[in-house]
């Protein structure tokens, strides 16, 4: 499956950049190399929680870091694939069967509250067979944290604005001494 | 390819492989050094945390490639798992040219003479293999100041009343301190403790042809732009190359050590940077290739006379797998007290690394490398969010305002913390691959959190806001200070090699590297496996005969 996807995205690269500026883009079909629209849609809600946007700057959506996810589950992180299938699938399951609606169109507040339960495997509502909930939350904080604080040419931190946020200079100046700066 | 005769085999162009490469070649024995990554390059990496030596999320830049060389992980409770170089509990190790030394944060640490003689300065310790090493500090301190003049340390131990004695300074001047060092460095001061600069494998001042460092914030974990940071792929190993009498040999795995009938060793079988199975015969092998993989390959070279592997016929050969439990202790404070110069760490003290009270050794403390902004998020205090805008906050206001002290404790060796052979995963040439089981001493989290104790002590002293400690010496060892697994020793049934790092009953086959070691110091081990590697070479060089040793 991701084989198809790749091929896939081989031709259709040229439209990915502009995808986080337009959200209707969404809705096109086979956007990402690795998610459905509609797992794309509930993994970006999910970073929001896990790096939300705030008075100090954007979060993970503003960031791009589902670029980054997207990018690395058809590479490096290949091996989680199934992880993100199964804990999307049985997470809109719950969110259905508890509220009445898909995860991404839920309150913020709801959300969060959601995401507390995966943190403690307490969300009830639907099967999640072998895969712990929490196991699936704290690889999205992980991938999250990655997209948002890593270099942005892997597809997240777009602009380094997580650098931005914490005053450090972006990209590195190399060879500037802070340090006699400060003196 | 050529793969005619040479004098010496190096496997491992690391630490210690690329000492004696150079003390070889200078010496006029033709060496072939096989090095299974290329060359490290800025470029190729730059400034990107995720791929840096230090988190290897996306894998290393510097190697080894996470899809060609996997090992099994054995857990106490039998459960086998093969690990990657992208996983926590491979204790990874770079593989380039340079090895570790090209993206080290270049502490340039001389072990005390204590360190050398941990059995007979404390006794035995229930459950471990200390032991006293078979060569003193007095032997290796003109190796010691061999290595800080060839490869290039920046240091002032005038500072330091627990410093080893030393016969000639440190080539360049000693760093100056940062902003938080300064401020932990008095409250030391106040606390009667004794802190001093770290002493460093980076130039200070232009040295050796490179010009001095330029404080760059991606330091440990990165290659150097300038090139002001010295490893072995940027001093010794260019030297040996220009003799003529040295050839690099990268993208070359080897696979195992031939032998003839007596049970000395003919050469290696390896296969090429295309991937072709290669023969190449030598007089002397010798092993650098770092504590798991040394000990893999001459586990993989089993003979009839060494049917359990060369050199292992009293199965010492993989046991005692160490390295450094790093422990210590947080703060944050109410100024940015970090001004991210790198590398980050300047001062240390040594006033716990021996002699402490109810402790068998100790450890170091240094305030830290850099913690890049990905690393930083998995530091908090005990209990905080590990998500959200609670997290998100703490990340923005705290670091720049953080600081930290750490050390490596001193480990204590454990027979059952060992390298095997997988019996039935292999790498991508097929080689079989290293089983990595067993714990840590239990000893090593117990002091671990007398030292974390200490550094928070310090931090508080130094009027953090709030203050967590970080305790280290669970799990297995291993990783970057990887070292113990073919021990030296005098007596052939409970080491691996003699005092010279020369197998047992092999007299052409010996070991230059971490794996040598018998205990591993409270500190980080680079400038000892180059010394211990001057050591070794010295020793080939004056019973060298032309083609074969004195006997």
């Amino acid at each position: 499956m991701a084989l198809d996807r790749r091929s896939f995205l081989r031709t259709g690269m040229a439209g990915f950049g502009s995808i986080l500026l337009m959200p209707s883009c969404f809705r096109q079909d086979r956007s990402w190399l690795f998610f459905t629209d509609a797992e794309a849609s509930c993994v970006i809600a999910l970073c929001e929680q896990v790096i939300p946007s705030d008075e100090h700057g954007g979060g993970a959506t503003e960031a791009g870091v589902i670029h980054y996810i997207d990018r690395q589950l058809v590479a490096v992180f290949d091996y989680d694939q199934v992880v993100y299938q199964q804990g999307i699938s049985a997470l809109q399951a719950a969110c259905l069967e508890i509220y009445g609606g898909r995860f991404e169109s839920l309150e913020p507040a709801i959300q969060y509250f959601i995401c507390t339960q995966l943190e403690e495997n307490d969300l009830s509502g639907s099967d999640w067979g072998d895969l712990r909930q929490s196991r699936f939350f704290s690889l999205l904080i992980s991938h999250t944290m990655q997209g948002f604080y890593g270099a942005p040419r892997h597809g997240g931190n777009r602009n380094y604005m997580s650098y931005k946020m914490m005053g450090l200079d972006y990209p590195l100046v190399v060879g500037r001494n802070h340090y006699r700066q400060l003196s | 390819m050529n793969t005619k005769h040479v004098n010496v085999i190096i496997v491992g162009a690391g630490a210690g492989g690329g000492v004696v490469a150079k003390e070889l070649a200078v010496h006029g024995l033709s060496v072939v050094l096989f090095e299974r990554g290329g060359w490290p390059d800025y470029d190729a990496h730059i400034n990107d945390e995720l791929i840096s030596q230090r988190t290897q999320v996306l894998g290393s830049a510097f190697g080894p490639d996470y899809r060609k060389n996997p090992r099994v992980r054995i857990y106490s409770d039998g459960n086998r798992q093969v690990v990657t170089p992208i996983n926590g509990d491979y204790g990874h190790n770079a593989a380039c040219v340079g090895s570790g030394t090209a993206s080290y944060g270049a502490m340039a640490w001389r072990y005390m003479p204590e360190d050398f003689k941990m059995r007979s300065t404390y006794g035995a310790v229930e459950g471990s293999t200390l032991e006293d090493w078979p060569i003193s500090y007095e032997d290796l301190e003109p190796c010691y100041e061999k290595a800080e003049w060839e490869i290039g340390v920046s240091g002032d131990d005038s500072l330091n009343p627990f410093a080893p004695p030393r016969k000639k300074r440190q080539p360049m001047p000693a760093f100056e301190n940062n902003r938080k060092g300064k401020v932990l460095a008095e409250a030391c001061r106040r606390l009667g403790l004794h802190p001093f600069p770290i002493p460093m494998l980076r130039n200070s001042v232009p040295y050796n042809g490179r010009p001095a460092c330029i404080r760059n914030r991606t330091c440990v974990g990165f290659a150097c732009p300038v090139d002001g940071k010295n490893g072995t792929q940027n001093t010794v190993i260019p030297t040996a190359i220009a003799t003529g009498n040295c050839e690099l040999r990268t993208h070359c795995q080897v696979a195992a050590i031939t032998s003839d009938a007596s049970g000395r060793v003919t050469g290696v079988q390896y296969f090429d940077s295309e991937d072709k199975g290669q023969t190449q015969t030598a007089d002397l092998v010798i092993l650098s290739a770092s504590a798991t993989e040394t000990a893999r390959l001459m586990l993989n070279s089993a003979t009839d006379l060494f049917p359990n592997g060369l050199g292992n016929n009293n199965d010492w050969v993989g046991r005692n797998l160490q390295g450094h439990a790093y422990t210590g202790a947080y703060g944050v404070f109410d100024y940015e007290v970090t001004d991210f110069a790198g590398p980050g760490a300047t001062f240390g003290f040594c006033d716990f690394n021996h002699h402490n009270e109810g402790i068998v050794g100790g450890g170091l403390l240094c305030n830290e490398f850099n913690a890049l902004p990905y690393l930083y998020t998995g530091i908090r205090p005990p209990g905080s969010a590990r998500w959200g805008r609670e997290h998100k906050d703490f990340q923005m206001l705290n670091i720049k305002r953080t600081a930290s002290l750490h050390g490596p404790i001193q480990e204590m060796p454990n027979f059952s913390a060992r390298v095997t052979i997988d019996p039935g995963v292999k790498d991508y040439w097929g080689i079989p691959v290293a089983a990595l089981s067993g714990e840590r001493h239990p000893l090593d989290h117990e002091q671990c959190k007398w030292l974390s104790g200490k550094a928070e002590e310090v931090i508080k002293e130094a009027g953090a806001l709030f203050t967590w400690q970080s305790v280290g010496g669970r799990g297995l060892s291993g990783g970057q200070h990887q070292a113990g697994t073919a021990r030296m020793g005098n007596d052939p049934r409970t080491s691996v090699t003699n005092r010279y790092g020369q197998v047992h009953d092999i007299d052409n086959l010996f070991v230059a590297d971490g794996s040598l070691f018998v205990t591993v110091g409270g500190f980080n081990p680079a400038l000892t496996i180059m010394a211990v590697a001057y050591w070794v070479s010295d020793y080939i060089r004056k019973n060298w005969t032309g083609t074969q040793f004195k006997s």
